[in-house]
């Protein structure tokens, strides 16, 4: 099998892929985003409990779905890359992290601005709010262990490491809803079906898919840059970008 | 077929995992009365209770149990439908407070240790979300 795999992931390859559709994947991802922004906030109903505020939660859940799904990508390449040594899993592993910062940061604020008009509060120290916490240091850590290191491997063999560590967080998070009594409700979308409405359960996938295409388009971005920074400037480079 | 070597770095990165998982287990486990944020009302009707500072009572107001005194001050009952516990609070109440429904107080018992006395309340919403149109339609 890793012989099929792998001849479509030379950086060669994914640097030409990420090139054609980083661009198209952004223009489309910020139609479609603004597109169901003004779906989500002005197509459907609002909640018979919080009234218009609850509009939050279709940039709330996906931006947490994707925090917590970049980061078990980053486990599975940092294991992929410790196990085989592709350079490749590398490179998407370095790419990945500031997006996930990114999403984790927008949970943590969005989360803060939906508290205080519900709640009552901006900010309380609960298990789910906590453990999101601290997956942002996590994501933190990772960046600042970037520069760290004069060694290219170094770096990649430390970030491997410590982001399969820091995957243990991740059930922690999905399931301190469960395991402790928190402020925060518990999961509305489970294996025995959704607790949000279907009318309104639609806003859901469709602002799901365009921060995809929004954060792949990114993703392409970074990939592009690291497969250059790593190449330098030699005639394998001029190769890569000349195709 | 994978080599060798390569199952072997497969199993310690499980077997390390493995351990870090059970290690976090083990701490979550020691740390789990620190890491609720609120104590419930059975909690604090038990016998080995002895909490004398603030801590975070929280439940479900009572159906009825909602009363105004004079003021801003409003008393009602906390229940996990084992325990109840009076409480009494007297400022801002959040949107999301009502009968029925999840509360979280911070405060202290007072002296009789039968009601607590409430400094902040939040509010705990369930996980449903309905559209406004149905409530309209029944």
């Amino acid at each position: 099998m890793y012989k099929y795999v792998a001849k479509y992931f030379i950086p060669s390859k994914v640097f030409k892929f990420c090139n054609l559709t980083a661009l198209p994947a952004f223009i489309i991802g910020i139609i479609a985003f603004l597109l169901s922004s003004n779906f989500v906030i002005y197509s459907l109903p609002a909640d018979i409990e919080q009234q218009e505020i609850y509009r939050i939660l279709f940039i709330h859940v996906p931006s947490a779905i994707l925090s917590e799904l970049i980061y078990l990508f980053l486990a599975v390449n940092g294991f992929i890359y410790l196990v085989w040594r592709t350079k490749i899993s590398a490179i998407f592993l370095n790419s990945a992290i500031s997006l996930g910062l990114i999403f984790t940061a927008i949970v943590l604020i969005s989360g803060s601005i939906w508290g205080k008009p519900t709640w009552g509060t901006y900010w309380v120290w609960d298990a789910r709010i906590t453990s999101t916490f601290i997956l942002l240091i996590q994501y933190i850590g990772l960046i600042a262990l970037r520069s760290s290191f004069s060694s290219q491997q170094t770096t990649d063999q430390i970030l491997s490491i410590v982001s399969i560590i820091g995957a243990v967080n991740i059930p922690i998070i999905k399931f301190s809803v469960d395991w402790w009594n928190t402020l925060h409700q518990n999961a509305s979308i489970t294996t025995s079906g959704s607790a949000i409405d279907s009318e309104m359960l639609i806003g859901l996938p469709l602002m799901l898919v365009s921060l995809l295409l929004l954060s792949f388009s990114i993703f392409a971005r970074n990939i592009q840059f690291e497969i250059l920074t790593r190449t330098g400037k030699t005639s394998a480079m001029r190769e890569i970008i000349n195709g | 077929m994978i080599r060798k070597n390569r199952l072997n770095k497969i199993y310690l990165i499980i077997f390390f995992l493995l351990s870090v998982g059970l290690i976090t287990f083990f701490i979550l486990r020691a740390l789990e009365k620190n890491i609720d944020l609120y104590l419930t009302p059975s909690d604090v009707k038990a016998a080995d209770f002895n909490q004398p500072d603030d801590f975070k009572l929280g439940g479900m107001v009572k159906v009825g149990s909602l009363e105004k005194l004079e003021g801003l001050e409003i008393s009602f009952i906390v229940t996990d439908f084992e325990s109840e516990m009076t409480v009494i609070y007297e400022g801002v109440l959040p949107n999301l407070f009502k009968e029925n429904s999840g509360v979280v107080a911070t405060g202290s018992l007072n002296s009789e240790q039968n009601q607590f006395i409430a400094t902040e309340i939040l509010a705990k919403h369930d996980e449903n979300y309905m559209p406004v149109k149905i409530e309209v339609q029944n």
